[in-house]
């Protein structure tokens, strides 16, 4: 196996000096594995002449080989041999699985294999040393440790014996154990101790004290299922191979991933994910991403651990790299200066329970807290910069890339990198959509990507010289903004629909900009409010642009070799940052000045130069630098990790933009301000890590504790089309794919005014030979001041803790509620939300009642006055102060302190568009050109269907798009809820052109869609606050008003007005009206049902798996969409039918996959979880009603998120406070709901906790990929029985290794990969499948009582 | 565009399973077969229709015939199958379902070596008996498998077939007579022997396999093997053909029949009777011979029952008269041996309770 690494894509991390590396190599410590082979049984029979087989085992790790005797002529052999021991390197333990392979022995002939084991060794790594020793050393708390981190001490039990072909052929009796020396070497390679998790929040039992950041590996691997040697070896062996690859590929990436963590100073990484990329033949990408923690038990959380209860800060510092020693000192000052300039800044007002700590905010605070110098740091500083990053960092790498083999073999250099270059632009690689949060309105801007790599084609002719680049830059550039800069393109684009189409077969590469986030109806704010609306317009059409522009001007200025310039931009940028950054009610007036200079800088380039990012600068330093001295570097570096890295070595991006100036002589007034505003700070920055953490400030965990979400600025996303191109392709092109996808989705956060990104995902899908690459999240501003627990980065948000005060109401609300001690109402550290009610402690309890449900979570982050996109705010329904958007999408699942009226349900939009059957390139294009169209129907629809239900929000949106050779299809599947702040939405209206002739039909479908909506608004409990809030009423009636103004003048979809033309659209509005859920039928996509009344969740039913696939006939009649509709809808009415004796029960997070496999073939994958409900109104147990009891008081208290139907509907009874929601089925006992689940078997669930039991102690995260042919389909019983039985025999491995690993229980489950290549001519056919999650030990709350 | 579905499955942790739809497979009703049938019901629900119900049926089909290799081997997966998470009571019911069988069949495959060439009869079985051919061939299977996995196995034969199988007791008895019947080779074929049904004839097998086979606990207890020392020792029992002690026998027999019979019955005693004690008198001598072992049954019927048909006897009438048999056998000197008396015991208490059991009045005949 060849496994190239990349290590790009993240700075600092890994790109020590060679000195270190080699120091690493020498550092490997050996462990012990010891591997008992005990029995077999029910083994097939391989000697057909004896009906017997003649068994033994080779059991192989790493490179050695170990065999056991022959157990002959039996099918339970029994070994019972002693310990095989393995001295293995402490890489290889990470890396490589065991294998145990049972062979059968033959005398004559060759043995046959009859199948095997594959054991992953990380679960038991993290027992087999002293979780003391597991933790960095640089961490010296010994706080950290964290029992509940252990896993495993053996792994023992029965395996199923797996082979490719046969499937499961017997079992196999192995015990494993691990010795393990603990290395405490600072430079080792491997990751010991780092606990993963695929939870997408924190574990249950467990806290986070801290947050350190977004962690991503990446490997490029060849596949060998497309080896030269697969053409002569057996299928079975192939198959074997790939296996065994991707087990250690998964091993691979995890150790990487542990590594950096670990460098983070973490001691878990959790929402932990792996992917593959079957790319064909360029071969595996293995991805692996997650949030780096440190998460301690509750016990090691609690009071006594900490040094000191009011100010945990010192003692959570200690774990930091580096700058333990300085945390201390530096907490007082931090605080201090924080305040001081905070205050400059922000006068807080006193009835802010929560300061957003925006990017800005923690900009601004970088200043005060030494530790973050980060928000200036490469492109993370400014909002505003979300273009150009990208667009920069793009050029940046791509130069660098092309400059960097340069210095060692100049002349293989130039070829290759020109080669790249003209491919890279044949395709178009620059292409790409970025959608943001809710997107309608498609604005286009020119995307400069492509422009720069002609630059770059251009420049990298002229590798050597430094000076041509930026010259060329600002050429391209110049150009570029002549395209895009103009507002009235942008305007002309919002208006008319019409420019699309042009626009983008124009420009190979657009930015698909949907930006009016927030509000469907922004177009109609911009029309109708003239003055405003231009206003907003203008700010709308430069936002994109006026990135750009200071990009553009940054490489004029550093080409002239103006230094000065950079180091005044620099300036300049952080100011701006320091003032966009507070919390929202300021940023109306402290942002507006901050980014007012900006539009009116957009056309002007100088002033436009002021606002250069400094991550640009930062790259362009770096390729200065590299011009320098590029002997140095040695050419396996890549580009990313220079780039960091010389910014690493200068602490911060800022500090070095001063020396760069200074030395330059620019050094000006602006220059010394800087310094000396930085200047504090510095002795406490970590470099390394720090700017790690700003580089990609996401986390990809989907449920955050209660208070840890300030504010939702809205969905972001963004996407591109990539061709793969075999031998070409280097194994740092994926890196840097996803490093602008990357730095995209930043940048989109950061022009929504927030400073993480929450519920990060990367996804991608691949048609032949063209890739997507999907990145999307939720950007969010976080709560800095959740001390201990939730800073994100510990240096970033630091200043959190001084701001602690600010948020008094909220602190003296918890002070209040917790009799205890102080200190443990301060424990809001991050707890595990999911679990199920019922199992709460008290503590858990508290912690949930500090923060009181409250409505700033729906605010708009960012002013409105320069809101990065025309959003339709209005006053919040709640508070009659804030501004909320009118919708609201985002991937995270709903956090516990959300108000929320009513009942969340599934809303499910799917779009499917033909296209041509192209290659290569053409294909790629074909697919670019129908993404944002694609992207356009799917938004729209979600926001429409959205409306007819009666919502405004929805939550874990989780929108996939496949490509086939035909089509291309769009998923978009998320919980619709309505948020009380927010104003209801409209019902949609129709309306028909003039020529309709059938305005009958319109009439009669626009009653059926307004039945629809008053339907469901009264099944989920939905009532709009209109009717109880005159004021709120008025306004939404007034924008409903204006609406149909724009509307007709414009000709664009909007939410509220649906233009009906011609069938299609009436097509379209069908799809809106869904059918309804059956009763008894709770159905979303999200952990738990939100507001979910008079039920609880009484036990976990059943996991299941529903493959579809069908063949496309094409035909005309129908739409694409409208047909692809009908089957999914067909799907879900056949899956409630199918669990129809298990109501009164609910669907959990429901997963729609859809592949297309082939040109006339398309499959699609739910997977999802029934849960029993059961009414809370009859407690079983004491406990059970004491805690109903409780609840209500707390209720009283506080409006906890399902109280909130209250309002709507008085409670009926004590109990049951909300009126049953299903009437139906209040006979319905929960005690209906025993079995199946019972106390026997392996629960597995795609959720996070398994209901009615509570989480003992987490095990071990397991992967597995499976690979399953066959020859002979037909004897099987066709390819139904094919995969059924895969997916049979696949769970029941996966449920034999977390038995084998002491555990009961699997917690969110997934399946990745699901592949079926059919050959049915040649009865033959193979699936493959990527499943895993976190085995658990858990016990169900009848044990307990 | 439009689809046509090429595959839907439904896989879930824990192995749903339907009673109803369990059922219809296990009798081997076709999935198309079994949405008609199951229709009716199916279809209460709102927003169902045909499709969907077919679709879990065959989800459920699916389940089932994977399952099915397991099921072969239902000892094991009670304790540890891995593949599929099944309650233990519904597991059991599942087996118990599965190896459920019809007396038709069953009875029909008695005796039978259960061949491949067997088993092609079973069309004929099948359309006389209007039991799906692939319910016969699944009995079928499962008689051959039990028989296979029990044959050679030493000790009780119901116990090893519980053991093996975990089925419910009855249900193992069943299958203990269908391997003893066959093992044996036990003629039960004949037209004459036609009306017996399996529980008859099980009956029988049982009384054989408590009585004539080596029972004591031990290395050697097997009930699938007679107890041939016991079977020589009947032999001995010709001494009862003596004249002076046949009469002896007819008179103590007489008078303890007398009160107990009708007139006309007890006429047939007095006049048969010699008759009637050779007959059983001459099946227990050649119990030792195999052959004559093999058609104990018909030699029952013929020899026995056939003249107390004509007779017009009643079951009570007979099992009067060999309760009588019995024990004015055990009051004569011939059998004041102890050992021969306990053998005459042994054989008597087989044959009483067999020829009981075979008797049929004309009504249960037919």
């Amino acid at each position: 196996m060849t496994v190239r690494e990349t290590r790009s894509g993240r700075p600092g991390v890994r790109c020590e000096p060679l000195a270190k590396t080699e120091l690493r190599k020498r550092s490997s410590m050996p462990g012990k594995v010891k591997v008992k082979i005990i029995a077999g049984r029910n083994l097939p029979v391989m000697d057909r002449s004896a009906d017997t087989t003649d068994a033994y085992v080779e059991i192989k790790m790493a490179n050695i080989t170990h065999k056991t005797d022959v157990c002959r002529k039996s099918l339970n052999p029994q070994w019972q041999e002693e310990w095989h021991r393995f001295e293995v390197d402490d890489t290889e333990l990470q890396d490589e699985p065991l294998q145990i392979r049972l062979m059968d022995y033959d005398v004559y002939s060759a043995n046959d294999a009859i199948g095997k084991v594959y054991i992953d060794l990380n679960p038991l790594l993290h027992n087999s040393i002293d979780s003391a020793d597991i933790i960095p050393p640089s961490s010296t708390s010994s706080k950290v440790r964290a029992p509940m981190l252990g896993g495993a001490a053996t792994y023992g039990g029965w395996f199923p014996v797996y082979d490719t072909m046969h499937g499961i052929r017997g079992e196999v009796q192995v015990i494993v154990k691990i010795e393990l020396f603990s290395d405490t070497n600072k430079f080792r390679d491997s990751s010991h101790g780092i606990k993963f998790f695929c939870t997408a929040g924190v574990p249950s039992g467990l806290h986070a004290l801290f947050i350190h950041g977004f962690v991503e590996e990446l490997i490029l691997t060849e596949d060998p299922e497309y080896e030269w040697l697969d053409k002569i070896r057996t299928p079975r062996a192939t198959n074997e191979a790939r296996q065994t690859l991707f087990f250690k590929l998964s091993g691979e990436v995890k150790r990487r991933v542990g590594l950096k963590a670990l460098e983070m100073g973490a001691n878990a990484v959790i929402g932990y994910r792996l992917r593959f990329d079957l790319e064909g033949e360029s071969g595996i990408v293995a991805r692996g991403i997650g949030t780096a923690v440190t998460l301690v038990s509750q016990l090691d959380a609690s009071p006594g651990t900490t040094l000191d209860d009011f100010e945990p800060v010192p003692v959570l510092l200690g774990p930091l790299k580096g700058c333990s020693s300085c945390s201390c000192l530096l907490r007082p000052s931090s605080s201090a200066l924080s305040m001081s300039t905070l205050s400059l800044i922000k006068p807080q007002p006193p009835h802010l329970l929560i300061i957003p700590p925006t990017p800005t905010g923690s900009a601004g605070v970088s200043p005060t807290s030494p530790m973050n110098p980060h928000p200036v740091a490469p492109g993370s500083g400014s909002p505003y910069r979300r273009q150009p990053s990208y667009g920069e960092a793009i050029s940046a790498i791509d130069l660098v890339s092309l400059h960097l083999p340069a210095p060692q073999n100049r002349p293989k250099a130039n070829p290759r990198s020109l080669k790249g270059l003209a491919r890279s632009l044949r395709i178009a690689l620059s292409k790409r959509f970025s959608k943001r949060s809710v997107t309608e309105l498609p604005k286009f801007e020119v995307a400069y990507p492509e422009r720069f790599d002609r630059r770059h084609r251009r420049s990298s002719s002229d590798p050597f010289s430094a000076s041509p680049v930026p010259r060329l830059l600002r050429g391209g550039l110049t150009s570029v903004l002549e395209e895009s800069s103009p507002q009235s393109v942008r305007l002309r684009s919002v208006q008319s629909e019409s420019c699309l189409s042009p626009q983008s077969s124009d420009t190979s590469s657009i930015e698909f900009i949907l930006l009016p986030s927030e509000s469907a109806s922004s177009v109609d704010s911009l029309a109708s409010s003239a003055s405003s609306a231009s206003e907003l317009a203008l700010a709308d059409a430069l936002r994109p642009t006026d990135p750009s522009l200071p990009s553009l001007h940054s490489p004029t200025a550093a080409a002239r070799g103006a230094p000065h310039r950079p180091s005044v931009v620099r300036s300049m940028s952080s100011n701006s940052v320091a003032t966009s950054t507070p919390p929202p009610r300021n940023s109306v007036t402290g942002s507006c000045p901050s980014r007012l200079p900006f539009p009116s800088a957009a056309p002007g380039a100088n002033t436009g130069s002021d606002s250069a990012d400094n991550s640009f600068m930062d790259d362009e330093q770096h390729r200065l630098g590299q011009s320098n001295g590029s002997n140095t570097l040695s050419p396996s570096r890549i580009p990313n990790n220079m780039q960091r890295r010389s910014s690493d070595s200068d602490l911060s991006i800022t500090p070095k933009g001063n020396s760069f100036g200074s030395t330059s002589g620019g050094g000006s007034g602006n220059n010394m301000r800087q310094f000396h505003r930085h200047s504090l700070p510095r002795p406490i920055l970590n470099q390394e890590s720090s700017i790690d953490l700003l580089e990609y400030p996401f986390l990809t965990l989907n449920k955050y504790p209660c208070g840890f979400i300030a504010r939702f600025g809205g969905m972001v996303c963004a996407r591109s089309v990539k061709l793969l191109e075999r031998n070409t392709e280097e194994p740092e092109s994926r890196d840097l794919w996803w490093h602008e996808l990357r730095m995209e989705v930043r940048s989109h956060a950061r022009a929504l005014a927030c400073n993480v990104v929450l519920g990060y995902r990367e996804e991608s899908t691949i048609n032949d030979d063209v890739c997507i690459l999907s990145a999307s999240g939720t950007a969010a501003v976080v709560n800095m001041q959740h001390r201990d627990g939730h800073r994100i980065s510990c240096r970033k948000f630091k200043s959190n803790k001084s701001s602690k005060k600010e948020p008094s109401e909220n602190s003296n609300v918890s002070e209040e509620n917790d009799e205890g001690k102080e200190d443990k109402s301060s424990k809001i550290l991050i707890e595990n939300v999911s679990k199920s009610r019922r199992l709460k402690t008290n503590i858990t309890d508290g912690h949930s009642n500090q923060i009181p449900p409250h409505c700033t979570l729906c605010h708009v982050p960012y002013s409105l006055v320069n809101s990065p996109m025309p959003v339709n705010a209005i006053r919040c329904a709640v508070c009659k102060k804030g501004k909320v958007p009118d919708v609201l999408l985002t991937t995270v699942e709903p956090p516990e302190e959300a108000m929320i009226t009513g009942r969340g349900c599934l809303v499910q939009v799917q779009v499917c568009r033909s296209k041509k059957d192209a290659k290569g390139e053409h294909n790629a294009k074909e697919i670019s050109d129908s993404l944002p169209f694609l992207e356009y129907d799917m938004y729209s629809a979600i926001i429409n269907k959205l409306r007819v239900k009666g919502m405004n929000s929805v939550f874990n949106l989780r929108v996939s798009v496949t490509v086939g050779d035909r089509l291309i299809v769009g998923i978009a599947t998320g919980t619709a809820l309505f948020l009380t702040p927010m104003p209801a939405p409209p019902i949609p209206k129709l309306i028909a052109s003039k020529t309709n002739n059938s305005r009958l039909s319109l009439t009669e479908v626009q009653k059926r869609l307004q039945d629809a909506c008053r339907n469901n608004r009264e099944i989920y409990g939905v009532v709009p606050n209109q009717e109880k809030d005159a004021n709120s009423g008025s306004e939404s009636e007034e924008s409903d008003e204006d609406l149909p103004a724009l509307e007709l003048a414009s000709g664009n979809k909007d939410a509220c007005i649906i233009e009906v033309d011609d069938g299609e659209d009436m097509n379209a509005v069908n799809l809106l009206i869904e059918s309804t859920v059956p009763k008894g039928f709770e159905v979303v996509n999200t952990e738990t049902i939100p507001g979910l009344a008079g039920y609880e969740v009484v036990s976990s039913l059943q996991m299941f798996t529903q493959v579809w696939r069908a063949r496309v006939n094409p035909c005309q009649n129908s739409s694409y969409s409208a047909s692809l509709n009908k089957h999914i809808r067909r799907l879900q009415q056949s899956l409630y039918f199918k669990l129809r004796k298990m109501v009164p029960c609910g669907l959990l997070r429901l997963r729609f996959k859809v592949e297309l496999p082939d040109a006339d073939e398309i499959q699609i994958t739910i997977l999802g979880m029934a849960i029993g409900l059961g009414k809370i109104a009859q407690p079983l147990k004491g406990s059970t009603k004491s805690k109903t009891s409780r609840k209500e008081e707390t209720d009283m208290i506080f409006k906890l998120d399902e109280e909130v139907a209250t309002i709507a509907t008085p409670p009926t009874s004590k109990e049951s406070k909300k009126q049953p929601f299903y009437l139906g089925y209040t006979n319905l006992l929960k005690n209906s709901h025993e079995p199946p689940t019972g106390r026997y078997g392996v629960d597995i669930t795609p959720l996070n906790f398994v209901p009615g039991a509570k989480i003992e102690e987490y095990l071990g995260n397991l992967n597995f990929f499976f690979i399953r042919e066959s020859n002979s389909i037909r004897e099987i019983g066709g390819y139904c029985n094919f995969v059924h039985g895969f997916i049979n025999e696949l769970l029941a491995i996966v449920r034999a290794h977390i038995t084998a690993l002491g555990g009961n229980a699997m917690v969110s489950y997934y399946m990745n990969e699901f592949t079926l290549l059919s050959a049915a001519h040649k009865n033959q056919g193979q699936c493959l499948i990527q499943v895993g999650g976190d085995a658990v030990r858990v016990s169900y709350s009848g044990d307990n009582f | 565009m439009d689809f046509s579905t090429t595959m839907e499955i439904f896989v879930s942790n824990y192995t749903l399973i339907d009673n109803e739809i369990y059922e219809l497979w296990v009798e081997g009703v076709s999935a198309i077969e079994a949405v008609c049938q199951l229709k009716g019901k199916a279809l209460l629900q709102q927003g169902s229709n045909v499709e969907m119900l077919q679709s879990e049926i065959e989800d459920h089909y699916r389940t089932y015939s994977l399952l099915e290799r397991l099921l072969h081997n239902p000892a094991k997966i009670k304790d540890h199958q891995l593949e599929f998470q099944i309650e233990p009571q519904i597991m059991s019911m599942l087996i118990q379902r599965y190896y459920k069988f019809d007396d038709a069949v069953y009875r029909d495959i008695l005796g039978k070596k259960l061949s491949t060439r067997n088993r092609k009869d079973l069309d004929d079985l099948s359309e006389r008996t209007g039991i799906n051919i692939l319910s016969c061939r699944r009995q079928f299977d499962n008689a051959k498998r039990v028989f296979k996995v029990v044959e050679e196995m030493p000790g009780l034969v119901v116990k090893n077939i519980i053991d093996n199988f975990a089925l419910d007791k009855e249900l193992a008895k069943s299958y203990a007579t269908v391997v003893f019947l066959g093992s044996l080779r036990f003629d039960c074929t004949k037209r004459k022997l036609q009306y017996l049904s399996f529980q008859d004839l099980s009956h029988c097998a049982h009384a054989i396999m408590a009585n004539w086979t080596c029972k004591e606990q031990g290395p050697e207890q097997d009930d699938t093997e007679f107890d041939r020392e016991f079977l020589l020792d009947l032999k001995d029992l010709r001494v009862m053909l003596d004249k002076d002690r046949e009469h002896k026998h007819f008179s103590l027999v007489c008078t303890k029949v007398k009160p107990q019979m009708l007139e006309k019955v007890f006429q047939d005693v007095e006049n048969n009777f010699k008759t009637y004690t050779r007959a059983i008198l001459g099946i227990s001598c050649g119990l030792h011979r195999s052959r004559e072992m093999r058609t104990l049954f018909i030699d029952m019927v013929e020899k026995c029952l056939e003249p107390w048909y004509a007779a017009h006897w009643s079951r009570a009438d007979l099992s009067i008269f060999l309760e009588a048999y019995t024990y004015s056998a055990l009051e004569m000197d011939a059998l004041r041996e102890a050992e021969l008396r306990q053998s005459w015991e042994r054989c008597m208490k087989v044959l009483s309770t067999s020829l009981i059991c075979l008797h049929k009045d004309k009504k249960e005949k037919k």
